[in-house]
């Protein structure tokens, strides 16, 4: 079964048809070819597929794409500035916070949920926002700091 | 590779038409609410609905409102994160905020609703404590028809409930608190994404220094979310010491009957879900006299 559906994706407007039982993840992914939204478990609980979904974070992979239907989505791939980076990337890469980087953009999406909401957060507050995300490499320091960092960017601007 | 098998999707606008499906559709439909249990257990081919019944069209669902009278009403749409911030939850029922607060992860959070965990019915379901213990009843659409049930009647066992294979439970009412009341959660697990290992929900209303009313309730100890009968009736209607409320908490462990599992064993489960409910009588009634300080 398919249907028609109307998404906003990363500011752009896409009404397309899409099998029922996809996945948002794998519409984004395979449908809409951004490929920066990764996929892990595939099960709620590494965070990798992390996506905005009216501004809040969410699993795409525990989403049908038709549940979408009508929302605005912002993926990894729409929040840098043309070829500028995010402040946040940009904080991730200078505190070495990124090895292999399968749940950078995971990461990245949540600590954006957690700025726009809480510009100034504390430690707890920081680890708190990334419970839900897996990271293999880097034993999270390097991460909760790349967050503090992001934070005192987005702050001066 | 976890994908899912094909189904047919289902989104009504309004109530009866959704029963309208479920009634033709019996066991080979599943509501979609949250998803978050729903789509996972169907990649694990747990089961395999062919028809999903998308209820988030039922915009009457997705609000939770209070009012003195009545209380708290809780629609199944609402998600645990609108519970997690909602104000009145936070001033009038704590456990139920702090059960919130602990849920799962933040994207779980905001996509899982209260009423989606209390229809998975699993024994460790983090909604099931507080809801227990604060009394909550389930307002249930059938074909024709409304009822309301009480939740400490619901859960049948592990995974399951009173809920027929036609009917919505679509609202959960909870009552207004008592007048010198106050309510605790806690929840023991090995992670913040794990299920509870423990978890104990008190709910205490005082009459100056008697127990006017408890009721005391765990979760992940037995094959269904339970109250503690027993040890409520020790302690209503007594005045509170420390004696008889450690006697009542070994009561509540006496009604537990935990399993072994990859999470704990039972008898760490039944000693700490002892410790628990003796911490959280304590601090329920903690509560409820520092409210009566800052009142007078």
């Amino acid at each position: 079964m398919k249907q028609v559906i109307k998404v906003t994706v990363n500011g752009e407007y896409y009404e397309k048809e899409v099998v029922v039982h996809k996945s948002l993840l794998d519409f984004l992914r395979d449908d809409l070819n951004l490929t920066g939204t990764k996929k892990g478990c595939d099960n709620g609980d590494c965070g990798s597929c992390t996506v905005l979904l009216n501004g809040k974070p969410i699993n795409s992979c525990m989403m049908l794409a038709v549940e979408a239907d009508g929302c605005e989505i912002l993926t990894i791939e729409g929040i840098a500035g043309g070829k500028e980076l995010h402040p946040i990337q940009k904080a991730f890469v200078e505190s070495g916070a990124i090895q292999c980087g399968y749940c950078t953009p995971g990461m990245v999406m949540a600590a954006k949920a957690l700025l726009d909401e809480n510009p100034d957060p504390s430690e707890t507050e920081i680890r708190e926002a990334i419970v839900g995300h897996l990271c293999r490499c880097t034993g999270y320091d390097q991460i909760v700091r790349a967050i503090k960092k992001a934070a005192s960017y987005l702050n001066k601007k | 590779m976890k994908t899912l098998t094909a189904f047919e999707y289902i989104k009504p606008a309004l109530i009866d038409e959704a029963l309208y499906y479920l009634n033709k559709y019996g066991d080979s439909a599943s509501i979609l609410a949250g998803g978050t249990d729903l789509l996972v257990r169907m990649k694990h081919r747990q089961i395999n609905p062919a028809y999903l019944i998308d209820i988030k069209g039922l915009a009457e669902l997705s609000t939770i409102s209070y009012n003195p009278e009545n209380g708290l009403v809780i629609g199944a749409l609402a998600k645990i994160h609108e519970l997690e911030i909602n104000q009145d939850v936070q001033a009038k029922y704590g456990a139920l905020a702090m059960a919130a607060e602990q849920f799962a992860t933040a994207q779980v959070r905001n996509m899982a609703t209260i009423v989606g965990n209390i229809c998975r019915s699993s024994p460790a379901a983090d909604m099931a404590p507080p809801l227990l213990a604060l009394d909550a009843k389930l307002e249930v659409f059938g074909l024709g028809y409304k009822k309301l049930l009480p939740l400490k009647d619901f859960f049948t066992g592990p995974g399951t409930n009173q809920l027929k294979n036609n009917e919505i439970l679509t609202r959960v009412m909870v009552p207004p608190p008592g007048p010198c009341s106050a309510s605790a959660f806690i929840k023991l697990g090995r992670t913040a994404e794990d299920l509870a290992k423990v978890s104990v929900a008190v709910y205490i209303e005082m009459d100056s220094s008697l127990i006017k009313e408890i009721r005391i309730a765990l979760g992940a100890v037995a094959p269904t979310p339970i109250r503690a009968y027993d040890a409520e009736a020790a302690l209503k209607g007594r005045t509170p010491s420390e004696t008889l409320i450690k006697d009542a908490s070994h009561m509540a462990a006496e009604a537990t009957s935990p399993v072994d599992d990859l999470r704990s064993t039972a008898a760490y489960r039944r000693e700490v879900g002892r410790v628990l409910v003796e911490r959280m009588i304590n601090k329920a009634i903690a509560e409820v006299s520092k409210n009566g300080r800052q009142k007078a």
